[in-house]
């Protein structure tokens, strides 16, 4: 993937820089908003990080003149400010997600992977995502396993068409939380997990990792197989 | 106050003799005068003295409150109090005032102290941890994520402080909007259904559509902890109740359990930052979470009561 990070403060810059060559991206990197600009409307990127506060040109007024410019790249804002005020400030001006400081390198991985995902343009409306023998039918919000049903709740059958759509990246907790509950707050328990062990005993009681693995550190993954 | 005292003096005595020649310029004889001089000096006196005497009560006691205000500045104890001998002086009554603040303020103080130190405990304990952990430079993958972890429970915990001083300081009311509350509750309970399954607990709900001004994902914040600690401190098998309520303009939002409740002493600490019952310190949690939801209803001018209910806890939220 090639990315570009527009990030001022110079160790956050040079950690994610770093990070994201040993994974064997590309990495153009930006110290301040001009720059910054400059690269995001001259070169091609998959996906763009972007500071919410820069000298020079804001994170926001970046994000604003590219997609001016009808480029769609994918883009993530990453800021110290983590009200939900500032986030939906951030989405609606064009940003795809939104990242607070301090982060975990394994969620800002997770996420620039699920970003570059959904830039790519369906070939066709998917009804029925699948991973090894299970089926989950969009349509009749039915959960399958060799063609036998699974009786499935609404937040089961959610979670899983979240994990199966981001099948073979690594989904963190936090994202979970975001896209399949939809609200914003810290838990005080991890009741995710309890949610994950539910789920898979309801898949497969025998072998209950045989389809969500955890990722430990990170999140879950539902493996491309 | 001495000065003024006898100006005052002075002028009444002036004007009186000057209203009094020109209604009767007759008695201006030589008898009148004589009178009138001697009446003059004679209240004068009376002035005098009288001034001297309020201006002295008047000047020790203010420099005894300087006195008591200078030593508690120096010492920095603040149990001293302003000494205060009678009722009837406006003085006193200042001083009766102060002293007032001045119990508020050693409140405040014991308060700020307490959370130090068990801000200082808190964070204390798992850097010194994540310390010993690495000197060790060879890291296996497992102990790796040991250390994450307690990064992760620090950050939590600093996560919490900030949203709940940022809560407090009232900036986010701004943004209200009015919300679906009865779907908040709903999707609250339905995260933590399979918690207290694995529990073996049941959670009984009677909701009523409801609609509230105010910020939708603080409110699941208030539901989630509650409910939280409902379900970490009910025993196994045990039944949980969440019911909103509407009589007339009384909203009310109800989180009953049949748990053992809280000890009657420490009721009232339980939204104290850092408390944490003795039973409890062997549990999870940051003990900023009841704290987390006092702060919200506050900002939504929402109030909420918590009383034991043998056998069991409720607690109440009265949203308007």
């Amino acid at each position: 993937m090639r990315i570009l990070c527009i990030e001022d403060d110079t160790e956050l810059l040079e950690y994610v820089t770093k990070g994201l060559i040993e994974m064997g991206h590309t990495v153009d990197a930006a110290t301040n908003g001009t720059d910054g600009l400059y690269l995001a409307t001259s070169e091609k990127y998959d996906v763009i990080l972007v500071d919410r506060m820069l000298p020079g040109v804001d994170g926001l007024t970046i994000i604003k003149t590219i997609r001016g410019a009808e480029n769609l790249t994918p883009v993530l804002i990453f800021s110290a400010l983590g009200e939900v005020d500032d986030r939906v400030k951030g989405l609606r001006v064009g940003g795809d997600d939104y990242l607070v400081k301090p982060f975990a390198f394994s969620e800002l991985i997770a996420r620039i992977e699920a970003l570059n995902r959904r830039n790519r343009p369906a070939v066709e409306k998917e009804t029925t995502l699948s991973a090894k023998d299970i089926q989950l039918n969009l349509l009749t919000r039915k959960l399958s396993r060799e063609d036998i049903e699974i009786p499935i709740q609404t937040t089961e059958f959610k979670l899983l068409e979240y994990l199966l759509r981001h099948k073979g990246q690594i989904v963190t907790r936090t994202m979970l939380l975001e896209y399949v509950w939809d609200y914003h707050f810290d838990p005080q328990t991890n009741v995710i997990d309890v949610h994950i062990s539910h789920l898979r005993q309801k898949i497969n009681k025998e072998s209950p990792q045989y389809l969500i693995k955890t990722v430990r550190g990170a999140g879950y993954i539902i493996e491309d197989s | 106050m001495f000065a003024i005292l006898l100006a005052v003096g002075l002028i009444t005595l002036c004007l009186s003799i000057f209203f009094l020649i020109r209604q009767n310029p007759n008695y201006l004889d030589y008898g009148f005068l004589v009178s009138l001089g001697i009446a003059s000096i004679v209240s004068l006196l009376l002035v005098a003295v009288l001034g001297y005497l309020v201006s002295v009560f008047v000047v020790t006691r203010i420099n005894r409150m300087a006195n008591t205000a200078n030593e508690i500045i120096k010492t920095g104890d603040l149990s001293k109090r302003l000494t205060i001998d009678s009722r009837w002086d406006d003085l006193s009554y200042l001083s009766g005032v102060l002293n007032e603040m001045l119990d508020k303020i050693e409140i405040l103080m014991e308060g700020v102290q307490h959370i130090t130190d068990t801000v200082a405990h808190d964070l204390r304990t798992p850097l010194a941890r994540l310390r010993n952990k690495l000197e060790k430079s060879d890291q296996s993958a497992e102990e790796k994520i040991a250390l994450i972890q307690e990064v992760d429970g620090l950050l939590k915990t600093f996560n919490a402080l900030l949203s709940l001083s940022s809560i407090e300081s009232g900036r986010q009311s701004t943004k209200f909007k009015s919300f679906d509350l009865e779907k908040v509750v709903i999707d609250a309970i339905a995260f933590y259904t399979p918690l207290a399954q694995d529990k073996e607990q049941t959670i009984e709900v009677e909701t009523l559509p409801i609609n509230y001004v105010g910020d939708r994902d603080l409110f699941f914040q208030v539901i989630a902890n509650i409910l939280d600690n409902a379900i970490k401190f009910t025993p196994e098998n045990g039944n949980i109740k969440v019911a909103i309520t509407d009589s007339g303009n009384n909203r009310k939002i109800t989180i009953t359990d049949n748990g053992p409740g809280i000890p009657e002493e420490s009721i009232d600490k339980v939204f104290d930052r850092f408390y944490r019952d003795k039973s409890e310190t062997q549990k999870e949690g940051s003990g900023l979470g009841l704290s987390l939801v006092k702060a919200v209803l506050k900002l939504h001018g929402a109030k909420i009561k918590i009383e034991n209910t043998p056998p069991g806890l409720c607690v109440s939220i009265y949203l308007d």
